[in-house]
C-alpha cells in the first residue's frame, strides 16, 4: 500500500489538461517510489515516463493533477476510449 | 573497462573539433558544497558492499577518498572519477545486470500486443528513413556552427548524434503505452532527440557560448521550442534545448562542460539507464540516485549558466 500517490496528465502540442494525452502517477512506498501509467484498457502499468521527464528525456509535458481531477480525466478517457479502450461513437 | 575512459586532452583546446572526439582539458576549480558532497557520499558507502565498509581510514577517520587531491592539493571531479569508477564496478557486483524489458521493444509486455504489427512497423521505418533523410543537412548546419562559433565550443558525441533504431522503437513504445490515442508516426515526428548535438565549452566561456549557439541555430532558420536549465539539478548538469528545422523536423541540443559531458556520457549513463528500466527494484534505484548525486556533487556549475532562462513554446 502506498504511503502517497501523485496523479500527472500528459500534455503536449494541442493537448492540455482539459484534453490530455495520458495519465500517470507516482505511488511513494516505504522504499521509494514507483511509476504507473493508464493504458487504454484502464489497468495502470509500470512507465519510465515520470523518470525520463524528471530527466528532461521526455517530449510531453506533465502537470500534477489533484486526485479529483484524476478522476474526473479517467472519466474523459472512458467516454473518449471506450469502457475497453473502444472510442464511444466507433 | 569502459568506464575507466576518460576524454583524451585537447592538443588544441581552442579549435573546434569536427569528428566529435573527446576532448577536455581539466582546469583548477571551485569544491561544490563539502557539506552535501559529504551526506551523498556517506549515504552512498552506506549502500555500498561490505568491502566499501573495509576501506582503511586513518587516524583523523579520513577514508582514502576523503584524502583524495590532485597535485596541487585542490579535490576536483577529475581526481574523483577513479573513485567513481569503483563506487560503479561495486554497484553492478551487487546489483547484477538481469535481463530487462526495456531493453526489449518487442516484447508482447510492452503493449500488450495491441500496437506491434506490420502497420507499426512500416510507420516506424518509414518515420526514421525521414529522420535519416535530413540529418546530413543539419549535421552540416551543426559542424559549421562549430567551426564558426568565438567561444571555443565543440561537438562531442558527435558520432552518436543519431538515435538507434531499437532506442527509438523502445521510446516510441513507451510513449504509446502512456498516450494510448497517440499514433506511431506523430510519435516519431515528436521525438526531439532522434538527432542530437552536443556543444562542450570550457566553463569560463560556457554561458556567452550558449547564447552564441542559439543565435547561429536561429539565423540558420530553426526554432527552439524548448530550453531546460540543469544546472541547479543534483544528478544531471548542462542545459537541454529542443529545435524545430522549418521543415518541421525536432532535433536536440546540448549544453555540456568538459566535466558535465564526462559525467553524463561515461560514468552515469548506465545508472539512469537502469533508473529509467521499469524492471529495477525501488531499492537499487535509490543507490543509483545517490550515485548519480554523488557524480554530479563534483562538477563546477560555470559561471552565470545559472541564469539562463528555461524556456517552452506553447503548442511544442
Amino acid at each position: 500500500m502506498p504511503d502517497k500517490i501523485t496523479y500527472y496528465v500528459i500534455v503536449g502540442g494541442s493537448n492540455t489538461v482539459h484534453n490530455p494525452r495520458g495519465l500517470v502517477r507516482r505511488l511513494e512506498h516505504e522504499d521509494g517510489p514507483s511509476d504507473e501509467a493508464l493504458r487504454d484498457d484502464f489497468s495502470w502499468k509500470s512507465t519510465p515516463v515520470i523518470v525520463e521527464w524528471e530527466r528532461g528525456d521526455f517530449d510531453d509535458e506533465l502537470v500534477e493533477v489533484s486526485h479529483e481531477q484524476s478522476s474526473k480525466i479517467i472519466e474523459y478517457f472512458r467516454h473518449q476510449w471506450g469502457p475497453s479502450g473502444q472510442p464511444l461513437d466507433s | 573497462m569502459r568506464f575507466l575512459d576518460l576524454p583524451d586532452e585537447p592538443e588544441h583546446p581552442d579549435r573546434a573539433s569536427v569528428d566529435g572526439a573527446d576532448r577536455s582539458t581539466p582546469r583548477r576549480r571551485e569544491l561544490p558544497d563539502p557539506d552535501e558532497r559529504g551526506r551523498t557520499y556517506e549515504a552512498m558507502r552506506a549502500h555500498a558492499s561490505a568491502e566499501t565498509a573495509r576501506e582503511p581510514s586513518d587516524a583523523t577517520g579520513e577514508s582514502q577518498h576523503d584524502q583524495r587531491a590532485d597535485g596541487a592539493g585542490q579535490r576536483g571531479y577529475r581526481n574523483e572519477v577513479p573513485c567513481f569508477m569503483e563506487m560503479w564496478a561495486k554497484h553492478e557486483r551487487r546489483w547484477p545486470e538481469t535481463p530487462r524489458h526495456a531493453a526489449d521493444p518487442t516484447s508482447p509486455d510492452r503493449d500488450g500486443g495491441q500496437r506491434q504489427g506490420p502497420d507499426r512497423q512500416a510507420e516506424t521505418a518509414e518515420a526514421i528513413g525521414r529522420v535519416r533523410e535530413v540529418e546530413p543537412e543539419l549535421s552540416a548546419n551543426a559542424q559549421a556552427i562549430e567551426q564558426e562559433n568565438k567561444h571555443g565550443g565543440w561537438l562531442d558525441g558527435f558520432k552518436d548524434r543519431l538515435k538507434r533504431k531499437d532506442r527509438l522503437e523502445e521510446k516510441v513504445a513507451e510513449k504509446l503505452e502512456a498516450e494510448p490515442r497517440m499514433t506511431a508516426a506523430a510519435a516519431l515526428r515528436e521525438v526531439a532527440d532522434a538527432i542530437r548535438f552536443t556543444y562542450c565549452f570550457q566553463p569560463e566561456d560556457y554561458t556567452r557560448g550558449y547564447y552564441d549557439m542559439k543565435e547561429r541555430f536561429e539565423s540558420r532558420g530553426h526554432e527552439m521550442y524548448y530550453s531546460k536549465n540543469w544546472w541547479a539539478d543534483p544528478e544531471y548538469k548542462g542545459v537541454n534545448t529542443r529545435w524545430v528545422t522549418a521543415e518541421g523536423q525536432r532535433f536536440e541540443v546540448q549544453f555540456h562542460t568538459p566535466d558535465s559531458f564526462h559525467a553524463k556520457h561515461h560514468v552515469t549513463h548506465l545508472a539512469y539507464e537502469r533508473i529509467r528500466d521499469t524492471s529495477t527494484s525501488r531499492a537499487e534505484r535509490r543507490e543509483l540516485h545517490e550515485f548519480q548525486r554523488e557524480v554530479s556533487s563534483w562538477i563546477q556549475a560555470p559561471d552565470g549558466a545559472a541564469d539562463i532562462p528555461d524556456y517552452r513554446k506553447e503548442g511544442f
